[in-house]
């Protein structure tokens, strides 16, 4: 027992090691590409109108009045289906913001340990929150309001560090360049 | 007459050990042929200790035999160096990928260097604790350093990751290599110490990769090397840390609303 769990570790420090330095070689996450403002703010919270219309309880109810009963629960699925494309989406949101954080730290002289930590912390703390939200969904037990919370927050956070990244580019112009390509 | 000492080692001992010296001299000839010590001052001068050692091995065994008091010692301390150095090597690694970027390596190099000195109190702690016993001794001190080796470079490759700074191409090979061994090494030692006779340690792979796992890091460094290092990268442009100052508590702000949301979705 006490070999084989000693085998395992040293398998996994193996694996964590290769993976490290091998695995995903091709993503194109360096710091100089990360910096696409544009593809890590959020988008997908700017759908949320189409989604909430989706989601309106007064189109269930009809369709379910009107319509033959293996109709209304195909209707049903891609309903389902488009909420849980859109939560996805939610999540990618939140991981731009979380390489736009690190980058932002990668190419700063001089970045705050402790607020580090706390970034860590965050993510974290979101995948398993959103692990959470996913089986809550899966559960048929998703309530609107939060995700309607979910989606205001991100777009106000786009607009915010829009606007941020907007004031500082202007008196710094070789970093504008960078930071807009 | 050159081998009369040496004759309680087993052919296949003796070829492997041959195969050692012969990789390790290519290793080391092309190292000095690409100017690795420009980049990798500490990197080459274990290579060169490694080619050192293997003479005063010889020597030794020449001179007071295989199986001498003497041979013990000047091969565990050859062993203490080599570990130690192997150790340096791992922290150059990380600076030499990391430090380009100031930020990140001026918070990170305190977490690093901490924790090998963790890791080496550790080791002189457990040796400490069987001072009746010297190959006990020898050997807990040898997984000490071995996992400081291995800790110290899964940490620094972990934060490269984390913050998307990509190792180049023969930094990434030879830090594999120095964490196969290391591993490998960890292993063997364990067995060696608690298991020595079980099983496992006649499994073909497992034999193998004992025996022949610093063939497979010099090799791995042989791949390292196989053509001249990548000029230098011009550091990237750095902010100019107003943004980090500015940006930072907004990011910070709207993560932490950002769980506060899917938690109150979640109840």
């Amino acid at each position: 027992m006490t070999i084989a769990l000693i085998f395992l570790i040293l398998a996994g420090l193996l694996l964590a090691l290769f993976w490290l330095l091998l695995g995903n070689r091709a993503r194109k996450d360096s710091v100089q590409a990360a910096l696409e403002i544009q593809r890590l703010l959020p988008v997908h919270c700017n759908h949320f109108p189409q989604v909430q219309h989706v989601l309106k309880t007064g189109d269930q109810i009809f369709i379910e009045q009107r319509l033959p009963k293996n109709i209304a629960r195909k209707w049903r699925s891609e309903r389902r289906e488009v909420v849980q494309l859109y939560i996805r989406g939610l999540r990618q949101d939140f991981r731009g913001l979380e390489q736009l954080a690190r980058s932002l730290a990668a190419l700063s002289p001089k970045i705050n340990r402790k607020q580090e930590w706390e970034w860590v912390w965050l993510g974290v703390q979101f995948r398993l929150l959103y692990a959470f939200t996913q089986l809550q969904f899966a559960a048929h037990n998703l309530p609107l309001d939060g995700l309607t919370h979910l989606t205001e927050m991100l777009m106000g956070l786009r607009m915010m560090l829009e606007m941020t990244i907007n004031e500082m580019s202007e008196p710094f112009p070789e970093t504008q360049t960078t930071l807009a390509s | 007459m050159l081998y009369s000492r040496l004759v309680h080692l087993s052919s296949s001992a003796l070829a492997t050990w041959c195969l050692a010296i012969f990789l390790e001299v290519i290793v080391f000839v092309l190292a000095l042929r690409w100017k690795a010590a420009k980049e990798l001052p500490f990197f080459v001068a274990y290579l060169g200790l490694l080619l050192v050692n293997e003479a005063i091995l010889f020597g030794t065994y020449e001179i007071a035999g295989f199986y001498s008091r003497t041979s013990l010692y000047v091969y565990w301390t050859m062993q203490a160096l080599c570990i130690s150095l192997r150790a340096i090597v791992v922290y150059e690694i990380c600076r030499r990928i990391l430090s380009p970027f100031a930020g990140i390596w001026r918070a990170l190099k305190p977490l690093l260097i901490g924790l090998a000195a963790l890791l080496l109190g550790l080791a002189v702690l457990s040796s400490r604790g069987r001072p009746y016993h010297l190959t006990n001794a020898i050997l807990s001190a040898q997984r000490g350093l071995e996992l400081m080796v291995a800790a110290l470079l899964i940490a620094g490759l972990a934060f490269c990751r984390y913050y998307g700074v990509r190792p180049e191409r023969h930094l990434a090979w030879i830090a594999l290599g120095l964490g196969l061994y290391s591993i490998a090494q960890i292993g063997d030692n364990l067995f060696l110490q608690n298991w020595s006779g079980h099983w496992l340690t006649h499994f073909a792979i497992w034999d193998a990769l004992r025996h022949y796992s610093f063939d497979i890091t010099l090799l791995m460094w042989m791949w390292a090397l196989k053509e001249p290092l990548p000029a230098e990268q011009p550091a990237p442009a750095l902010l100019s840390g107003n943004e980090y100052q500015t940006l930072s508590p907004v990011i910070t702000l709207r993560l932490r609303e950002l769980n506060a949301r899917l938690l109150e979705m979640w109840k």
